[in-house]
This record gives C-alpha cells, sequence and structure tokens, in this order.
C-alpha cells in the first residue's frame, strides 16, 4: 500500500508561506533544490501527486517540467475550465470534486 | 569578542516553552554531551527574570558526577529585569536598564560564551539589536499546539547553518548564525 507523505518547505519558525501567501523566501534557487539528492530520492519515490487548489493555482494552470511527472490529483470544489498545460504520458492531471479521501482512494 | 549563544529546546513548530513538559522522554547521553560541551565552553550566563527565578529555584540543590549542576551554580548570571531587587543565586548580576548597551559591554569582556536558555522575551530584545551571535537548538520530534516561540510573530532573519547533529533519539540539534549582510 502506498503511503502518504506530507513534503513540506518550512522556515526554522514553521511557515510554508508568507503572509501574502508568497513562497519565495523559501525557494531562494529552485533549480539548485532539484538537483539536491534529496528531491532527487524524493521524485525517484513518489507515485502521485495529491494538492489542493491553492498550490495548484501557484503553478498558474502551466505543469511544465514540474519535477514530479506522475499523476497529479488536484483536490478542489469545482474544476477549472480551462485545460492544464505540460500534461504527457506520466503526468496527467486529475480534478478531484468529491472529497479528499476519494483523492487518496 | 564573546558570543552571544541563544540555546533552547525547541519542538519542530518552534515552541520553546515548558520543556520539561515534553522533552524529557528524549533524552539521551548525547543530548547530555551536547549540553556538556556547550556549557563548559561559556562563563555566563544571561537570563530573563522568568527563566532566572525557575533556574534559581531548582539549580543550587542539584549535583551530578560530571559537574554540570556545580558549573551551572559557580559561573556568572546575568538576570535582566526591570522588577527584580535581589537576585540571590551564586554569583548573580541584575541588569536592569540599558540592556543593549549592558549586553554589549559584556560581549566586550575577555571570557568564554555567554549562554542564553529560555528568556523568551529577552531573545526578542536580543534579536532587535543584533546581539545573538549563534543559535544552538535541539529541535524535538512533536508538535506543541500553542505556547511561546522562538520567534515571535513578526519577526523575520536570515540564518546560516553551522553545523547539524542527529541523535538516535530523533532530536536534531542545529546551530546557525546570524546571515553576515550581504547573504541576506
Amino acid at each position: 500500500m502506498a503511503k502518504v507523505l506530507l513534503g513540506m518547505t518550512m522556515s526554522l519558525d514553521g511557515f510554508i508561506n508568507d503572509q501574502d501567501g508568497s513562497v519565495a523566501r523559501l525557494y531562494p534557487d529552485l533549480a539548485a533544490l532539484r538537483e539536491t539528492e534529496e528531491l532527487q530520492r524524493q521524485i525517484a519515490a513518489t507515485g502521485a501527486v495529491v494538492m489542493g487548489r491553492r498550490a495548484y493555482n501557484m503553478a498558474d494552470g502551466d505543469l511544465t517540467d514540474y519535477e514530479f511527472q506522475t499523476p497529479i490529483f488536484v483536490v478542489t470544489h469545482q474544476a477549472p475550465a480551462y485545460a492544464p498545460k505540460g500534461q504527457n504520458d506520466r503526468l496527467r492531471v486529475h480534478y478531484v470534486t468529491d472529497g479528499l479521501a476519494s483523492a487518496i482512494a | 569578542m564573546r558570543k552571544v549563544v541563544v540555546t533552547e529546546f525547541l519542538t519542530l513548530n518552534g515552541v520553546m516553552e515548558a520543556p520539561n513538559e515534553w522533552s524529557f522522554p528524549y533524552w539521551s547521553d548525547e543530548a547530555g554531551q551536547f549540553k556538556y560541551d556547550e556549557l563548559f565552553a561559556s562563563d555566563a550566563l544571561l537570563l530573563g527574570r522568568v527563566t532566572y527565578e525557575g533556574f534559581a529555584a531548582a539549580w543550587p540543590s542539584m549535583t551530578d558526577e560530571q559537574g554540570f549542576a556545580d558549573r551551572m551554580n559557580g559561573i556568572a548570571k546575568y538576570v535582566v529585569s526591570t522588577t527584580l531587587h535581589k537576585a540571590e543565586w551564586n554569583n548573580s548580576t541584575i541588569i536592569s536598564g540599558n540592556v543593549p548597551d549592558e549586553i554589549a559591554r559584556l560581549k566586550a569582556l575577555p571570557g568564554q560564551d555567554i549562554l542564553v536558555h529560555g528568556s523568551a522575551q529577552l531573545i526578542q530584545t536580543l534579536i532587535a539589536h543584533n546581539l545573538v551571535d549563534a543559535y544552538r537548538l535541539l529541535v524535538y520530534p512533536l508538535v506543541r499546539g500553542g505556547g511561546k516561540r522562538l520567534f515571535a510573530d513578526g519577526t523575520a532573519a536570515s540564518l546560516q547553518l553551522v553545523e547539524t547533529k542527529s541523535f538516535s533519539s530523533g532530536v536534531v540539534a542545529l546551530t546557525y548564525q546570524p546571515a553576515r549582510k550581504e547573504d541576506n
């Protein structure tokens, strides 16, 4: 059975974004982060990604070159009208509108 | 120049309050050695009034084979308070005004590190006046829903990681120093 892991980038005082919702200070160099052993290990071990609508919106509907090239399950009350960009054989976006439990199952 | 070293037990979400309620199950020889090395690299404690009063009530009656308690009781204590009139724990001095200047003066004296334990409120003053030279944080694998945090709401700081150690108990020791201005 697959495990659910919370993958978080967090400041020393426990925040995962600032008061404006920005994560810029947590990711000063995204390209360098991708090269790290830890992220490469996570990428290799991840079979699917579940995210909320806000996290999804941060990509602005474009998942081209997203580090996790896996099925993506976006938990949302209402699926966006537009089709996401960056989909391919491995990365496919699924909008889940009937609750988190359904996304995990 | 002596360093002011803030040393704390922290939950994963940054709470520093009442470690006596949550840190003991994770105590280990490794953690003990860490605290021992830290204390013996220091020759002064700088404490807020609340932490001072807690320590002053507990430490004088303690002894141990390693000499940790003797060292705690022997070294110089500086307690920052505007309300305290007497500080009776051995070798104590009250700092009641001009706190940033007084601490800068202590730092300029010859000696070893100046250790800050607990002292949530005092630390906010130290941070605001750029008086902290290092943070030595034992981060425990648990989350507390509330309590005083090391970094109060609104505090912003850029830090440079100096050292990490993992203990088999799941505790991680993180040592930071403030980032130099050009690193911000």
